[in-house]
C-alpha cells in the first residue's frame, strides 16, 4: 500500500493561489526595495550637497579667490573645478561638447563649510565684494529645502501606496486561502467521519497551505529582489556619466525582504487555513 | 477477526432523548434506546422520520437537545472535541451519502480511520487486504472510489466503517439506492458482521421488506418517536 498524501495533490485553485501570492509579494517586495533604495540615495544625496555652496566668478581674478574663500570662518575647503569638468557637468544639456568648448565659460569653485557656523555664504560674498570680484555666491542648502520637502511628500506617498498595498495583499491572501481551503470542504467531512481529531485535520491543510504560500511568496520576493538588482544595474550604467550623484545599490538589509515578505504571507495563510477548517469542523459538531 | 469481547453494559443507551434543529420543529422526542452488546437491530422509519439524525446523534456529530446519552458505558455530557473524536473511533459509521477521498485507491480510503490514528501502514496493511477481501473487494484493491459500482462503494464505506474493529456499527440506508435483493444482501452482510465479528449493529432502512429475518430487533421511529416493535 503506497501511502498518498491524505490531500489531493495540487489542483487549479491552488495552481491559482500559488500565482496569486507570488504576483502580490512581487508588487509589495518591489515597491519596498525600489522606495528604500530611491529614498535612501536622494536622502544621502541631499545631505552631501547641504554643506556645499558653489562660487561662480565672472571676472578673471579668480586664482586668489580660492585663497580668499578659504580664510573665511567656517569654509572647510574651496576647490575650483576644471574646465573639463564642467564641460561633464553641462554636457547633458547641450548635447554636445563641442558647443561648450567654443562658449567662454566661468569660474566656479566648490566650497565645503562647516554647518554649524552660520552666514559662511553670506561672508564668502562680502570678501569677494569687498575685494572687488564679481561673483554669485549659491548655497546648496537653499535648495535642497525644495527637494528635502519633495522628498517628504514623496515618502509619505509611498509610505501610503505600499501600506494600501500590503493591506490589500493581506487581505487577498487571506481571502484567496479561505476560498481556496473551503472548496476542499469535502475532505474535512471524510477525515472527520474516519476519526481524525481536529488537530490532524487541521495540521494537515496547515502544512500544505503554508508551504505553498511560503514558497509562492519566496518566489514573487526572490524575482522582486532580482528585478530591482537588474533595475538599478540599468540605471548605473545609464548615470555613469554623472558618477558624483550618490548610486543607487541594494543594502544588505534589502536582502531580508524574500525572508520577512514570504513569512509573513505564510503566517497569514496559516491564520486563514486554521480558521477555515475550524470553521468547517465545528459544522459538524 | 473477533473483535469484540462480550460486557455486561449496554454498548448504546438513551434516555429521553431530544433533539430540535434551530427554528425547526422537533426532530427527536423522548427517545429511549437500549443496544445490547452483539445485537442485531434493525431501525425503520419514513424518509424523514430522523432515522439519519439519531444515528448523527449516536456518532456524536450532533448534539442532543435534552436527555442522556452512555456510549460503551461512559455517559457523554461535555466531552472536549478531542474525546469525542477518541470515541468515535469505537464506533463505524456508515452514511447515506458515502464520500470518499478520490485520490486515494481504495485500500487506502478503507484504512483512513487507521491511518487518521497514526497508524503505520505496516502494521494494518495484511489485516485491510483481508476486510477488503471479505467484503468482495478484493480485485479493486488499487481503484479509485470513483471507479467502483454503487454496492461496491456501500462496500467500501463498510470496510472503512469496520477496519477500526468498532464496538458499534451505523449505516444509515444502506440499501436506499438498490434494488430489492441487492437490499437483502447488504442486510445478510451486515449479518454476517454481527455475527462473525460480534459487532453490535444499528441498521436503519426505510424499507418494511426487509423485516423477515429471525434473532433482530426492530425500532419504528415515526414523526420523531421510537416504538420497539419487535425485541431480538
Amino acid at each position: 500500500m503506497s501511502s498518498s498524501s491524505i490531500l489531493p495533490p495540487n489542483r487549479v485553485h491552488e495552481i491559482g493561489l500559488f500565482f496569486v501570492v507570488a504576483t502580490l509579494s512581487f508588487f509589495v517586495s518591489l515597491s519596498g526595495i525600489v522606495f528604500k533604495t530611491t529614498y535612501g540615495a536622494t536622502d544621502q544625496w541631499i545631505s552631501q550637497v547641504e554643506n556645499q555652496i558653489t562660487v561662480r566668478i565672472i571676472d578673471s581674478k579668480e586664482d586668489q579667490a580660492v585663497n580668499l574663500i578659504t580664510d573665511v570662518r567656517g569654509v572647510i575647503s574651496a576647490k575650483q573645478i576644471e574646465r573639463d569638468e564642467l564641460v561633464t557637468l553641462l554636457e547633458p544639456s547641450f548635447q554636445s561638447s563641442e558647443i561648450i568648448s567654443e562658449l567662454p565659460l566661468p569660474t566656479v569653485i566648490s566650497v565645503l563649510f562647516d554647518e554649524s557656523v552660520a552666514g559662511v555664504d553670506e561672508a564668502i560674498k562680502n570678501v569677494l565684494k569687498n575685494r572687488g570680484y564679481e561673483a554669485s555666491v549659491v548655497s546648496h542648502a537653499e535648495r535642497s529645502e525644495n527637494v528635502r520637502w519633495g522628498l517628504d511628500v514623496i515618502q509619505m506617498t509611498s509610505l501610503v501606496i505600499i501600506g494600501l498595498l500590503t493591506v490589500s495583499t493581506i487581505l487577498i491572501i487571506a481571502i484567496t486561502t479561505h476560498s481556496t481551503v473551503a472548496t476542499q470542504g469535502h475532505i474535512v467531512r471524510v477525515l472527520y467521519l474516519a476519526g481524525a481529531r481536529d488537530g490532524y485535520i487541521t495540521g494537515a491543510f496547515i502544512a500544505r497551505f503554508w508551504f505553498t504560500i511560503f514558497l509562492s511568496s519566496l518566489f514573487g520576493a526572490v524575482l522582486a529582489l532580482g528585478t530591482a538588482f537588474l533595475l538599478i544595474l540599468a540605471i548605473g550604467n545609464e548615470s555613469r556619466t554623472v558618477s558624483w550623484l550618490q548610486a543607487i545599490q541594494l543594502g544588505s538589509d534589502d536582502f531580508l525582504i524574500p525572508i520577512v515578505v514570504p513569512i509573513v504571507a505564510s503566517l497569514i495563510a496559516l491564520a486563514m487555513t486554521r480558521s477555515t477548517i475550524i470553521g468547517t469542523l465545528k459544522k459538524q459538531v | 477477526m473477533d473483535f469484540n469481547p462480550v460486557t455486561d453494559e449496554p454498548t448504546l443507551q438513551l434516555d429521553e432523548i431530544s433533539l430540535r434543529y434551530k427554528r425547526s420543529q422537533s426532530v427527536l422526542e423522548g427517545v429511549d434506546l437500549v443496544l445490547e452488546p452483539q445485537s442485531f437491530s434493525i431501525l425503520i422509519g419514513p424518509s424523514g422520520a430522523g432515522k439519519s439524525s439519531l444515528l448523527k446523534l449516536i456518532y456524536l456529530t450532533v448534539r442532543p437537545t435534552s436527555g442522556t446519552l452512555t456510549l460503551f458505558g461512559e455517559r457523554i455530557y461535555n466531552q472536549s472535541r478531542n474525546e469525542r473524536a477518541r470515541m468515535r473511533q469505537r464506533v463505524g459509521f456508515v452514511p447515506q451519502d458515502l464520500e470518499f477521498l478520490d485520490h486515494l485507491t481504495v485500500e487506502e480510503n478503507a484504512a483512513l480511520p487507521l491511518r487518521v490514528m497514526g497508524k503505520k501502514s505496516k502494521t494494518y496493511r495484511d489485516d485491510v487486504e483481508e476486510l477488503l477481501v471479505s467484503l468482495g473487494l478484493g480485485r479493486n484493491l488499487n481503484a479509485f472510489p470513483q471507479e467502483l459500482s454503487a454496492g461496491q462503494r456501500q462496500r467500501l464505506g463498510i470496510a472503512s466503517a469496520l477496519v477500526s474493529e468498532p464496538d458499534l456499527l451505523l449505516a444509515d440506508e444502506p440499501t436506499a439506492n438498490v434494488d430489492p435483493s441487492t437490499a437483502n444482501r447488504m442486510l445478510d452482510l451486515y449479518l454476517d458482521i454481527n455475527q462473525r465479528l460480534g459487532t453490535t449493529v444499528l441498521f436503519a432502512t426505510h424499507s418494511d421488506d426487509l423485516l423477515d429475518d429471525e434473532g433482530k430487533s426492530i425500532y419504528r421511529l415515526e414523526k420523531g418517536k421510537l416504538t420497539m416493535e419487535k425485541a431480538g
